[in-house]
């Protein structure tokens, strides 16, 4: 045989590999007759707790097989809209913006497949959160809870600050704040976390301010006395310097919580989704405190994330009792085992806080922040863009390059116009 | 029509297939859909609705696509001549020299690397704090989000990245250049610099076209370095039309509108390219 044809059946054979190769990992249904459901995630960490409720699934409906697939939250969003497009999604994905694929159709309606008992089992929070016009369109999975204040305990004492300081500061006219922030940045290279970070920062101080995101018919709202308080008091802490420069944390969005573990950092405000991270890592003393109080008093957000099904699934019957399991109590509770996070099913957040009680965390503060006024964590159709869009021009502000008036104004115009 | 005459002339079809096919999917086919976009609005997930000339009304009125504009050309501007004298530079130290082919692996291995890896990487190098070139300086310099330095940031990466595989180009030309020319200009007296004045520059003037023509049109599709570096900021200062193109389709769910600021790029990238070709037609042709 000739070089050339053998060239050429080489390459043929090869192409033929290649598409056999494609088609059984995309394959539906497995060799043993068993139906294959395909489930969608953004962050790693969550694998084990999830392939352990799915093994305890599989074992109970021996039919169907549920895989997993990770795809970084970097590009999630992007990602999700082009398979859910091109028919290539997965039967079952992590949400946290979905009003654009409820309007189009894209999601199953999760309160009529589950029927009235799922929906009552979930924290009512996280089901307002994932209902649009009167429909249910994701299972909450879990909920972030409120904002708190993680403190780094010896440079509290270095500084003279007791941690029971803490939980009566208060911004704004009346600022004790501040004066215990320049206490603790004699002591460190930073004293806390004020940026450009929506919703640890932004909208708790926005909130506080007794402003909100978004009124009550979507439209951005921020650009009031109130958002000017809010952020205004923000960017003074990054411009006194008691915060990290802008562009450390612009160009990198973990800056802060890494100046933390490395105990640079005194304060550092944000949710329960740091948690773990910082128990295993923090090599210093540490605990949780609440939130300083603004003119509006004490106001946190929660958000939840919800796993939604796609309407197009070739096996809607696997699927809904794929959701139906990991929305139960029985099903959802393997995410709180290891403390990671705080379950949507109210009976299962118990474990949580047991969990972190037997390490010796008080996780109080994430949770009593919540017995008060909430603010909204933001959406809509179009939401993504607009927040982006907002997100740019805040950078700017916040690197002091646009007064806080003018970027709020901005902001908000770019963000209608990101949505249109 | 005979027999065999039809048998050639299939064969003939058939072997002009696979490249048929090729054009058509990944040619013509894509063309055609983008030109279909351009007058549909679409948010990817919903109906398809024919808008007519909005999307192009939208687009050609959007100051911020104008802004992307002018900002590739200056990327465009700052990346090509430099890249270009480098390569040439580094071209003339290797090409007569021994070992030179391991160093210009050495060099092209930059060009070799993923984009994006290589913006990580460079994000490390000019991070404000803890990053490596501020280490080295002594002092801090906020290299991707100071307004005046971020354009330049990312021209110092794209250069670093293709000055070795613009060299290889050089060097193929310089190695072409018959030694018996640059030893009679020895011997008529030309110097180092002469010689490379009124000898090499001017024989290395289709590889000079090729480098110009195609380091142009890589300067205007530059996406990943930017995507990774800074996203287009600070304040839309390296929003390069990539970027926009990119941001408009997937950010912003608007494939319409991203459909036509990829023609009208594309009809810029031909307009320069077309000029560029005119500027060295007479000028390419030698022979010795």
């Amino acid at each position: 045989m000739k070089t050339s044809t053998r060239a050429v059946l080489g390459i043929a054979l090869a192409a033929v590999l290649l598409v056999a190769a494609a088609l059984w990992l995309g394959r539906t249904e497995s060799g043993d007759g068993t139906t294959v459901v395909r489930l969608r995630l953004w962050d790693e960490s969550f694998v084990p707790a999830y392939r352990s409720a799915l093994d305890a699934f599989e074992q109970a409906n021996p039919d169907v097989r549920v895989r997993i697939t990770v795809v970084p939250w970097a590009n999630y969003q992007q990602k999700l809209r082009l398979d859910v497009a091109g028919g290539t999604a997965d039967d079952l994905f992590w949400t946290n913006l979905y009003e654009d694929y409820a309007d189009a159709g894209r999601l199953v309606d999760v309160g009529r497949a589950l029927g009235p008992d799922a929906v009552a089992a979930w924290d009512p929070s996280a089901v307002a959160q994932y209902t649009r016009h009167g429909s249910l369109w994701a299972a909450p999975q879990f909920v972030d809870g409120g904002t708190a204040v993680y403190y780094n305990r010896d440079l509290l004492a270095a500084a003279g600050v007791s941690p029971a300081e803490l939980a009566d500061l208060h911004w704004g006219p009346v600022d004790t704040f501040r004066p215990v922030l320049r206490r603790l940045a004699a002591v460190a290279p930073w004293a806390y976390n004020a940026g450009n970070d929506f919703q640890s920062l932004e909208l708790p101080y926005l909130g506080s301010a007794g402003g909100r995101f978004q009124d009550g018919s979507g439209d951005f709202s921020f650009a009031d006395p109130a958002g000017v308080t809010a952020f205004g008091y923000l960017v003074g802490l990054v411009t006194d310097r008691l915060a990290p420069a802008a562009a450390d944390t612009a160009a990198n969005s973990d800056f802060a919580k890494n100046t933390f573990l490395q105990g640079k950092l005194a304060l550092f405000q944000s949710g329960t989704f740091d948690l773990a991270q910082i128990a295993k890592q923090a090599r210093f003393h540490w605990g949780v405190a609440t939130i300083p109080a603004g003119p509006a008093g004490r106001v946190s957000t929660n958000n939840a994330i919800g796993m939604a099904a796609n309407a197009a699934s070739p096996h809607p019957d696997a699927t809904r009792r794929v959701l139906a399991w990991l929305g139960s109590a029985a099903g959802n509770r393997y995410l709180a085992a290891d403390g990671a996070t705080i379950p949507a099913v109210v009976a299962d957040q118990l474990m949580y806080r047991d969990y972190w009680a037997r390490a010796g965390v008080d996780v109080a503060p994430f949770f009593d922040v919540l017995n008060g006024p909430r603010t909204g964590s933001g959406g809509g159709p179009g939401f993504p863009a607009a927040l982006q869009a907002i997100t740019a021009v805040f950078a700017e502000m916040f690197a002091g390059r646009i007064p806080v008036p003018e970027a709020l104004s901005r902001a908000q115009a770019a963000g209608s116009a990101a949505r249109s | 029509m005979s027999r065999r005459v039809v048998r050639r002339a299939l064969t003939g079809y058939a072997l002009l297939l696979p490249s048929l096919i090729g054009v058509g999917c990944f040619l013509l086919l894509p063309i055609a859909v983008v030109a279909w976009l351009s007058v549909h609005s679409w948010n990817l997930l919903g109906p398809v609705r024919f808008t007519g000339w909005d999307n192009w009304r939208a687009v050609l009125s959007d100051r911020q696509f104008g802004h992307a504009l002018v900002v590739t050309l200056a990327l465009t501007a700052l990346v090509v001549p430099i890249q270009t004298v480098l390569g040439f530079v580094v071209a003339a130290l290797l090409a007569r020299r021994r070992g030179g082919t391991a160093l210009q692996v050495l060099y092209a291995l930059p060009w070799m690397c993923a984009p994006v890896a290589v913006g990580v990487v460079w994000q490390w190098v000019f991070a404000p704090t803890g990053g490596a070139l501020n280490a080295v300086l002594g002092r801090r310099i906020e290299w991707l989000s100071e307004p005046a330095l971020a354009l330049p940031s990312v021209a110092a990466v794209s250069i670093w990245s293709n000055v070795g595989y613009v060299a290889l180009f050089f060097v193929a030309g310089i190695r072409a250049i018959p030694a018996d020319l640059l030893d009679a200009g020895a011997l008529d007296g030309a110097g180092g610099w002469q010689r490379i004045r009124f000898l090499v520059l001017p024989l290395l003037r289709p590889t000079m076209f090729f480098v110009l023509v195609t380091g142009v049109l890589a300067a205007f599709q530059t996406f990943d370095t930017v995507y990774a570096l800074t996203k287009g900021a600070p304040d839309h200062r390296t929003d390069v039309v990539a970027m926009r193109i990119f941001s408009e389709a997937f950010d912003a769910a608007r494939p319409g509108r991203a459909a036509v600021m990829a023609i009208v790029v594309c009809a810029v990238m031909m307009l320069i390219t077309v000029l560029q070709h005119r500027y060295f037609r007479d000028r390419t042709g030698y022979e010795y």
